[in-house]
């Protein structure tokens, strides 16, 4: 699914730097092509949760690393990470990217290996994503409320 | 760890009511500056804080989580965060972001204040 820019009176030369890495509105999420060997369940229509619409104890988790020595800008480290992201998930669970990569708007699908070996099915919008960062919004259903944004500098 | 590129003032406008004026960029290397302008708006008798986004140039994601974390913080002392200036677009991430379900926004600095 790709989503129009958000629509804005405001002229295309007073648009804040920002505009083009925001996914746009979304009404309830919609996933176009389904990947060949993807589980589609629990993500049309869903809504978007944020933190603020979960229940329970709220967390921030923060998690760095520093590459030390690494020939890589921050940037390069996040275009590996765009493109390779399903590769780095733990085994018996995959991400499934949309077809154009990890951009604003775009919606993922998620089938998950659970304990008790129940397979949870669900996805991921990616609300926003720049050069140096990129953060997915989770829908309904999902097992947390909330947003998760990977960054470099 | 980059530079923030963002300056906040702060405004006590009476006993139980402040306002932070964000201009600038909001994103993760802000997080000091807010939390230092919320340290000077709140008060033991602040129950409201108003957040001016009319000089907000640039917001990222990592900046909606620096407001979620504000929000938190606030809560936290029973007390109200409201907002004005947003323009369309910031509008529009608020809303995309839901953050609107609990910041509420208003047109203006008259009309936040006349709600607070």
């Amino acid at each position: 699914m790709t989503t129009s820019p958000i629509p804005t009176n405001e002229q295309p030369d007073e648009q804040p730097r920002d505009a083009a890495f925001w996914s746009g509105q979304v009404s309830g999420l919609k996933v176009s092509n389904v990947p060949s060997g993807a589980l589609n369940l629990n993500v049309d229509g869903k809504l978007v949760n944020g933190p603020l619409q979960g229940f329970g104890q709220m967390w921030q988790k923060t998690y760095r690393i520093t590459l030390n020595g690494a020939p890589l800008s921050a940037k390069e480290v996040i275009r590996v990470w765009k493109e390779h992201f399903p590769d780095f998930w733990p085994a018996g669970n995959r991400f499934f990217g949309p077809l154009t990569g990890i951009a604003p708007g775009e919606v993922a699908l998620l089938n998950l290996s659970m304990p008790g070996g129940i397979a949870l099915s669900t996805g991921v919008l990616v609300l926003y994503a720049d050069e140096e960062s990129f953060t997915l919004m989770t829908p309904q259903g999902h097992v947390f409320a909330g947003l998760i944004t990977f960054s470099t500098f | 760890m980059p530079q923030a590129s963002v300056a906040m003032n702060t405004r006590r406008v009476n006993p139980t009511t402040s306002i932070i004026d964000i201009q600038g960029d909001v994103s993760a290397f802000a997080e000091q500056v807010l939390m230092s302008a919320y340290n000077e708006a709140s008060t033991p008798t602040t129950r409201t804080i108003i957040l001016n986004f009319s000089g907000l140039e640039y917001m990222n994601s990592s900046g909606i989580g620096l407001i979620v974390t504000l929000l938190i913080r606030v809560n936290r002392q029973k007390q109200r965060l409201l907002a004005f200036g947003l323009s369309e677009h910031y509008h529009h991430i608020f809303e995309l972001t839901r953050l609107n379900d609990a910041i509420k926004i208003y047109d203006s600095e008259s009309a936040a204040l006349a709600a607070a």
